[in-house]
This record gives structure tokens, sequence and C-alpha cells, in this order.
């Protein structure tokens, strides 16, 4: 029954990265629904389970919405390891953590794509990237970021009831 | 970070497959094509489904916007008038529906020399690099790649991947994309080509514009026909500022394109064209003597006149 929860809860956050955040942002950047969730995953259950939901959720995100493989991917495996230097010291009643670092993680992912876009020879000039694609979708994610972590806070109280 | 040699091993393995299939999938349009054609075909028919969901729920969310308005009102007149605007708001977005339907009717009219497909959008890929969308039309509706994809106000793009019963439509602000293009002034008809910036997606660049390129503020930008995808006469946009390359040999356009990217709801795909392509210029390979041996021996492989 687990397993089809989160089977479904991955086919919504996909809708929601892939239909309801572009339904409702009309502008050129959007916010990252994937990344949020994978990071609160990370910090919630450990880095082990957050790597296989950033190759979950990065290749979904890579070969479904996207079309250049490794774009989201990549990035999401390296923030995963980065985050296990923080997992242990979090506390789950502090949302403004999970906020803090979904933000950091949305900057350090958007350095790693300019990075590997500078690599395969794109076009992609660092500060124009970063001002106008980068850095306005970190208030959201933030924002993204604390309702995913009340809503993961309060599975894992009902969790900790049952047993 | 990495606290036992296991978990490095595991990492390092895990980076060498990414790497690996990063390297497979950068060499060919279609990202790993074994993978993606078979999700594609599992996802198309849930991705349709909740596209139909969601526009009825936007429609929804109107209609109760307006209601939960007019509850707020105690008089017997607002009450009335409150109905009457849910109504009108009804209306209204009926009314919206079929203008739209019918400027795609009038546009397909209007140009019989296109066989067009109309196709509706269920994904959108865009805030990162790429600019792709995804329609609900594929291999079974007579969907190749390569078709353009236009609407009446304009060009989109065209179509890169095709699946059973989806494809994906690239952008052509994505910077990936270059789409030859005419000025539409009779004075000018300058030739150039447009390329998709990803620095700013709205906004892309006519570039390599030589100094003395006849081109102005406001100008129109059709399709040229070169490079066999698009139709000549296919509006892409205005431009709206010039200015010199770094090294001042050539300038850049920037232009405002025709078509509201972020209001794709339904794009036509041109199946075909009776419109014929510029005549390509006749070009015979020739091999130009480099070295001196070249010219004694003669250059290798060069074709006797």
């Amino acid at each position: 029954m687990r397993r089809v929860t989160i089977f479904f809860m991955c086919c919504l956050l996909f809708s929601i990265q892939a239909q309801v955040l572009p339904a409702l942002f009309h502008t050129n950047w959007l916010p990252n629904a994937i990344l949020t969730t994978i990071v609160t995953i990370t910090l919630f259950k450990g880095h082990q389970t957050g790597l296989i939901s950033a190759v979950i959720g990065g290749g979904i995100q890579d070969i479904l919405i996207s079309n250049f493989f490794g774009l989201h991917i990549f990035p999401y495996v390296l923030i995963i390891y980065a985050l296990s230097i923080v997992q242990h010291r979090m506390y789950e009643e502090r949302w403004y953590w999970t906020c803090i670092l979904v933000a950091i993680a949305t900057v350090l992912d958007g350095l790693i794509r300019i990075v590997m876009i500078s690599a395969s020879g794109g076009d992609i000039s660092f500060f124009a990237y970063l001002w106008y694609m980068v850095l306005p979708t970190v208030f959201w994610n933030a924002f993204i970021g604390a309702v995913i972590h009340n809503i993961m806070k309060y599975t894992q109280e009902r969790e900790d009831y049952i047993w | 970070m990495i606290h036992s040699d296991r978990k490095l091993i595991v990492f390092v393995a895990v980076s060498c497959m990414i790497l690996a299939l990063l390297g497979f999938a950068w060499k060919q349009r279609t990202s790993i094509p074994f993978v993606t054609v078979t999700l594609e075909e599992l996802t198309t028919p849930f991705v349709y489904g909740s596209a139909r969901v969601l526009n009825n729920i936007t429609t929804g969310i109107g209609v109760i916007d307006t209601a939960v308005i007019g509850a707020f009102t105690d008089s017997e007149k607002d009450n009335t008038i409150a109905t009457l605007e849910q109504k009108l708001a009804n209306q209204d977005e009926v009314v919206a529906e079929n203008i739209r339907f019918r400027q795609l009717l009038n546009y397909k009219e209007s140009h019989p020399e296109f066989t067009m497909t109309v196709a509706g959008v269920i994904t959108k890929d865009y805030g990162t690099w790429t600019n792709t969308f995804t329609i609900d039309r594929g291999e079974v509706d007579g969907i190749e790649p390569n078709m353009a994809v236009v609407v009446p106000s304009g060009v989109v793009g065209f179509i890169t991947d095709v699946y059973p019963h989806s494809a994906r439509v690239q952008t052509f602000l994505d910077p990936r994309s270059a789409i030859g293009v005419i000025i539409q002034r009779p004075e000018s008809r300058l030739a150039g080509v447009v390329k998709g910036d990803g620095n700013r997606p709205n906004e892309p660049i006519m570039v390599n514009i030589a100094r003395d390129g006849d081109v102005l503020v406001g100008d129109k930008l059709i399709t040229s026909g070169y490079g066999g995808i698009y139709p000549k006469g296919l509006l892409v946009g205005n431009v709206t500022n010039i200015e010199n390359d770094k090294e001042g040999f050539v300038k850049n356009a920037t232009i405002k394109p025709t078509v509201d990217f972020h209001r794709l709801e339904e794009v036509f795909i041109i199946t075909s064209s009776t419109v014929q392509s510029p005549e390509k210029a006749p070009l015979e390979p020739r091999l130009v003597p480099q070295t001196q041996r070249d010219q004694v021996q003669g250059v290798k492989g060069a074709v006797a006149p």
C-alpha cells in the first residue's frame, strides 16, 4: 500500500512540475518542485533514500519533461551528497532550516548546471543566467520546501505514532 | 561526507554510469531511445487526462471565484448582479475558447497551401535551459520529425522526437534552435538566422548581421524557407534592439517573438506544404592544391576535368 502511495505521489509530483507550475507561472523561469522534494526527502529520510529519489526524480525529469539528458540528474546526485553533511543535524521542527537548505540547493543546482552547459559548448553567460533564471526561483522553491516539510513531518509523526 | 569505502565505490559507480549515459545521450537528439519511448508510451495517457482535468479546474476556479465574491454581498440587487457576473464569467470563458478555436480554423482556411493537424499541449519544459513541450499527437497521427509547428500568431518550433501517441516540440527559443529569417520590409529583405538565448529565453537573437546590414528596430521577421523545416513567409517576431558584437564586425538584433509561448494551448503541425523551398545554388566540391607536391602530383581525390 505504501509503495502504491509513493508511486501515485511521484505521478502527482510529475504532473505538478510539467503541467500545474507552467500554467501558474507565465515567466521564463519555473520553480523546481522535484528538486525541493528530493532535498526534503534527504533531510527527513537520510542520504541513501535521497540518492535513490535524486536518480529517479532527475531521470524522470530529464527523460519525460526535458530532452537534455543529464541536466537534472547529475546536479541532483551531487547536491544529495553535499547535503549528507548536514542531514544528521536536522530537527523536524525547524521548517526554516528546510527553506534555507532548499534555497542553497537551488543556487548550487544552478551553478552545477552552468558548468555542465559551458562544458557541453552552450553559450551561457554566468551572471545573466544566475540573475534571470536561478535567483527568481529561490523564493518559490523555499516556499514549496516549507509546504513539503510540513507534509513530511505530518507523515513522520503518523508513522511514529503507529509504532 | 563519504564515510566508508563501500559508499565511495557506490558513488563512483553511479557517477560513472550517469556520465556514460550523458555521453551517449548527448551524441543523439533522442535522449535514450529505448528508455524514452517506453516511458512516453506509459505516461502519455495519464498526462493527456491530467491536462484536460487541469483545464476544467482552471475554468471551475474562475467560476467559483466569482461565486464566492457574490456570496459576500447581502442585498438582493447585489446578489442578482453577482449571479449575472457569474454567468458572464462562464460565457466569457466559452467565448474566449470559441475565439481561440475560430482563430485556429481561420488560420487553417487562410493557408490552403499547408496541410495542418491541430494538437493540444500536454506538458511543458522551460526554466532550466531547454525550451520544449509535448503535444498529444504522435506517429499514429502521421507526425514525423522536423515538421514545423505554428499558431496563428507565428512560428512556434519544430518536431524533434515522435512517439506513438505524442511528440516533443522544440521551440525556436531553445538555445539549440536556429531558424532562417528574412526582414519583411521590401527595401531590406536581409536574410539571417535567429537563435535562442538560454540566458534570456524570451529574447531570441538574430545573429551575425553584417555591420552595414539594413535592419531597423521595429522590422518584422518572417521565415526564409532555407533549412527545409519552416515554409517561407511565416511570422517569427519583431526587432526590438540592435547592438554591435564585442569585436564590432557584426551586429546582433534582439527579437520579440509574435507568439506568447507561456499561453500555448493548441498548436498546428504542418504535415505537408505546397510552398516551394528557395532554390539552392549548385555547388560542386573542388579540392584546391595546398602544397607544392599537390601542384606537381595533383591533389589526392581530385576529379579530372
